[in-house]
C-alpha cells in the first residue's frame, strides 16, 4: 500500500515535469523555428554578399576600361579632354564619382549612458534633424562633398529613422555617425565650432562630437542608379 | 507479479530517461543561439544587400552598354564627342543643373498668423522645418525639389539668417513654397499623413501647411555658379 502511494506520487511529479518541459519547449517553439530560419537566412546573406563583391569587381573592371578609352583619346584631342573634364565636374556634383581633397571628419555619438538617465529621448536616431542641420551648415560653409558612414550625401539622400536605426540611402545605421566633408578646412571648422550653432547646442546636450582636420579625405560615390520616372528635362541645350 | 511489476517500471523509467535526455539534448544543441531580434537583423541585412545587388546589376548593365558604345565609336572622334555630350547632359540632369517638369506637389508653408501668446519660436517656420520637409519628400521619392524657386541639391544649404532663410546663397522669406516632382500621392502623403512632420507642425503648432497636387510642376535648375576647388575626382583605382 505504502509503495503504491509512493509510486503514484512519483508518477504525478514525473507527469508534471513532462508537461512543464513540453510546455516550455512549445512556448519557445517560435524560437526553434527562428533558429532554423536564422541559419538559413545567414547562409543566404553570405551568398548574396559574395555576389555583391563579385558585381563590385565587375563594375570596377568595366569602369577601368571606360577610363582607358577616354584617356587614350583625350591625349590626342584637347576638345575631348575638356569635355571629359566637364563631365567629371558634373559627375562630382551629382555624387556619382569618388572624390578626394582636404576637409574635416566629424564623429557624432549619443551622450554616454550615465548622462542619459535611461532616457532615450536624446538618442540621435530620434533627433536626426541635427544631422540635417549639420549638413545644411556644412553646405553653407562651402562643403563640396559629404558622406555619412560611407554613404554619399546626394540630392536623393534621405535620412530617416526606421525602428531603432537611421536609414541613409536605404542602408541602416546606428550611432556613432562619421561625417566626412571635403572643402576648405578652416571655414568648415569655424562654422562647426560657431558658438550658439547646432554643434554647440548638441555639445550642451552632452552629445559627443569630435572634429578632425585632414589633408586628404576620400569620399565614395553614390552606388544606386537613379532613373527619373516623373521628371523630364526641359531645354537641354548645353 | 512483483517481478512483472518491476520489469514494467524498469521499462517505463528507461523510456522516460531517454525521452528526457532527448529533450534536453535538443534544447542545448540547436536551439539556443538565436532569437527574434537576430532573425530580424539578418533579414533586414539580407533585404538591403539584395537591393544593393539589384542596383549593381543595373549599374553594370548601364556601364556595359556605354562600354559597347565606346568600342563602336573609338575610331571616330566625332561620334565620341556626341557620346560625351550626351553623357554630360545626363550628368547635368542628375546634378540638378537642368530645368525639370513633371507631376508632383506644391506645398505652402507660412508662420502661424494667430496671436497664440506662446513662445514666438513655436509660431514661425524654421530652417529645420524646411530641412525635415525636404528630407521627407526625398524619402517619398521626390526627383527634384525647390524652395521659393531655389533648387535644392546636395550642396544646397537651408540655414537661418535672422528673419530670412538662406537657400543657395540667397535669402528667402515666408511664405515658403516648396515644389517637388514625383508620384504626387506619395509626396502629399509624406506631408499630410498623421504622424508625419508636416502633420505635426500643422496640427500642434498651427503652422500653415497646405499641399496642392498637380500634373505640371516646373522646377528650375540650380542656378549658382558651381565652383569646385577642393574636391578632385579619383580617376584611378590605384591602391
Amino acid at each position: 500500500m505504502y509503495k503504491k502511494i509512493f509510486l503514484t506520487v512519483i508518477s504525478i511529479i514525473l507527469g508534471l515535469v513532462f508537461a512543464l518541459q513540453y510546455q516550455t519547449v512549445k512556448n519557445e517553439s517560435g524560437e526553434i523555428i527562428t533558429t532554423k530560419k536564422a541559419s538559413e537566412l545567414a547562409y543566404e546573406l553570405r551568398q548574396v554578399e559574395e555576389e555583391k563583391e563579385k558585381l563590385l569587381l565587375e563594375l570596377d573592371e568595366i569602369e577601368d576600361k571606360l577610363r582607358e578609352y577616354e584617356e587614350s583619346t583625350s591625349i590626342e584631342n584637347s576638345y575631348i579632354k575638356n569635355l571629359i573634364e566637364e563631365l567629371n565636374k558634373y559627375k562630382l556634383m551629382a555624387g556619382i564619382i569618388d572624390v578626394e581633397g582636404e576637409g574635416i571628419i566629424l564623429t557624432i555619438d549619443n551622450p554616454s549612458a550615465d548622462t542619459q538617465f535611461n532616457d532615450q529621448t536624446n538618442n540621435l536616431i530620434y533627433n536626426y534633424e541635427y544631422l540635417l542641420l549639420i549638413i545644411s551648415n556644412l553646405n553653407a560653409a562651402g562643403a563640396e562633398a559629404i558622406s555619412i558612414n560611407g554613404q554619399r550625401y546626394t540630392s536623393y539622400t534621405e535620412i530617416v529613422p526606421v525602428g531603432s536605426h537611421l536609414n541613409i540611402n536605404g542602408v541602416s545605421f546606428v550611432p556613432p555617425f562619421e561625417i566626412k566633408v571635403i572643402g576648405n578646412r578652416q571655414t568648415l571648422q569655424s562654422v562647426i565650432n560657431f558658438k550658439g550653432g547646432v554643434v554647440w547646442e548638441m555639445q550642451n546636450l552632452n552629445y559627443k562630437i569630435d572634429i578632425e582636420l585632414k589633408d586628404n579625405i576620400k569620399i565614395e560615390r553614390y552606388m544606386k542608379p537613379i532613373n527619373f520616372k516623373y521628371a523630364e528635362p526641359i531645354n537641354e541645350d548645353s | 507479479m512483483i517481478i512483472k511489476n518491476k520489469i514494467f517500471i524498469f521499462i517505463i523509467s528507461f523510456l522516460v530517461g531517454i525521452t528526457i535526455m532527448m529533450q534536453i539534448n535538443n534544447d542545448a544543441k540547436n536551439f539556443t543561439f538565436a532569437n527574434v531580434h537576430t532573425v530580424n537583423r539578418i533579414s533586414n541585412q539580407l533585404k538591403t544587400t539584395n537591393e544593393d545587388v539589384e542596383d549593381l546589376k543595373q549599374l553594370i548593365k548601364i556601364k556595359s552598354n556605354k562600354l559597347y558604345e565606346y568600342k563602336e565609336n573609338i575610331n571616330n572622334d566625332k561620334d565620341l564627342i556626341e557620346l560625351l555630350k550626351r553623357e554630360i547632359i545626363n550628368a547635368k540632369v542628375r546634378a540638378g543643373l537642368t530645368d525639370l517638369r513633371g507631376e508632383g506637389i506644391l506645398i505652402r508653408m507660412n508662420d502661424n498668423p494667430e496671436d497664440t501668446g506662446n513662445n514666438i519660436n513655436f509660431d514661425i517656420v524654421h530652417d529645420v522645418d524646411l530641412s525635415v520637409i525636404v528630407n521627407d519628400l526625398i524619402n517619398a521619392g521626390a526627383e527634384a525639389i525647390s524652395i521659393n524657386g531655389k533648387r535644392v541639391v546636395s550642396i544646397s544649404e537651408i540655414v537661418c539668417v535672422g528673419p530670412l532663410i538662406k537657400v543657395n546663397g540667397e535669402g528667402i522669406a515666408a511664405p515658403f513654397v516648396i515644389k517637388a516632382i514625383g508620384n504626387k500621392e506619395n509626396l502629399a502623403a509624406s506631408i499630410n499623413a498623421p504622424n508625419t512632420y508636416g502633420y505635426k507642425i500643422k496640427n500642434y503648432y498651427g503652422i500653415e501647411v497646405t499641399t496642392l497636387e498637380s500634373e505640371h510642376i516646373l522646377i528650375p535648375k540650380y542656378n549658382v555658379e558651381v565652383n569646385i576647388n577642393t574636391a578632385k575626382p579619383i580617376l584611378e583605382e590605384g591602391e
